[in-house]
């Protein structure tokens, strides 16, 4: 297995893809800029959906109004770290992916991709099966600011656990 | 680094009135500015550090030179920002409005020395 992967990585790294990656000088230097920039807007979306589940952000808003803002920043991010990660890994194969911290990376990129997923569906479903949230200020322009306090049946919860209660009610 | 730039980020695009256009001004830069300063915190801590174990090579680097030039810059814009611009906040904070030139102009060059 590990003989199979050196040989595919002595193969990639002879291709013409792979050399003209290696031989135009601007190239790694571009796309490892924006790798990290990509990086960037995933850090700053996760840590403000993250700090909204533990209620230290966001007071007034529902959890869905962060998920559907931040969303579709993370996943367009994350195509864009796919494609310039691919870049970088065609390029110097043998460096990504013979090497253990890389491939620990990858994993636990496939773990919190799935723990995303699982918890994206989650908000969704909640948001579309309970019709409006009462913490939800609607679409209308300027009412989200109009609403500070929780109001509704779940008074005074933190965000997790709205979330969890209304899927507890849901089951019951 | 990446929390800096990403969570400052939130608060310019607010302030160009391209996203969060609902929420106050003063609620983003409420959420979001506490990790900006303690990521900011961090970035300058581990980057003396970085910078202390090559330091004669970094005072001649042009590229170190030009990114320390972007942050002052940085730093200026913020400044004019909170000390000016802001102080008009109470003006165009509520959601649906957009914020006025000087802010937005601000914004922009915020998220514009993001990359470096």
């Amino acid at each position: 297995m590990e003989q199979a992967i050196v040989d595919f990585c002595t193969w990639l790294s002879g291709t013409a893809l792979s050399v003209s990656i290696q031989t135009i000088s601007w190239i790694i230097p571009l796309v490892q800029s924006v790798h990290i920039m990509a990086i960037t807007v995933v850090m700053g979306s996760v840590l403000m959906i993250d700090m909204k589940l533990l209620g230290v952000v966001g007071r007034g808003t529902p959890v869905t109004g962060m998920v559907h803002r931040f969303a579709p920043w993370i996943w367009t991010a994350l195509v864009v770290l796919l494609a310039t990660g691919s870049i970088l890994t065609i390029a110097e194969p043998a460096r990504e992916l013979t090497n253990l911290m890389f491939r620990i990376k990858m994993a636990l990129i496939l773990v919190v991709g799935a723990v995303t997923v699982v918890f994206q569906t989650a908000v969704q479903r909640q948001a579309g099966g309970l019709g409006r949230h009462p913490l939800q200020p609607g679409r209308r322009a300027g009412a989200g600011h109009r609403h500070p306090g929780p109001v509704g049946r779940h008074h005074g919860l933190r965000p997790v656990d709205r979330l969890r209660r209304s899927r507890l009610s849901r089951r019951a | 680094m990446s929390t800096v730039v990403g969570t400052i980020s939130v608060l310019d695009l607010r302030l160009l009135y391209v996203t969060s256009r609902q929420r106050s001004v003063r609620s983003v830069s409420a959420d979001v500015l506490p990790f900006t300063w303690g990521a900011f915190l961090l970035a300058m801590i581990t980057g003396l550090l970085l910078f202390s174990s090559k330091a004669t090579e970094y005072v001649v680097d042009f590229p170190f030179l030009a990114k320390m030039g972007v942050m002052a810059c940085a730093g200026v814009n913020m400044v004019i920002f909170h000390f000016t611009t802001y102080r008009t906040v109470g003006g165009w904070d509520a959601g649906g409005v957009r914020p006025p030139p000087a802010a937005r102009i601000s914004a922009f060059l915020s998220l514009a020395s993001g990359p470096w």
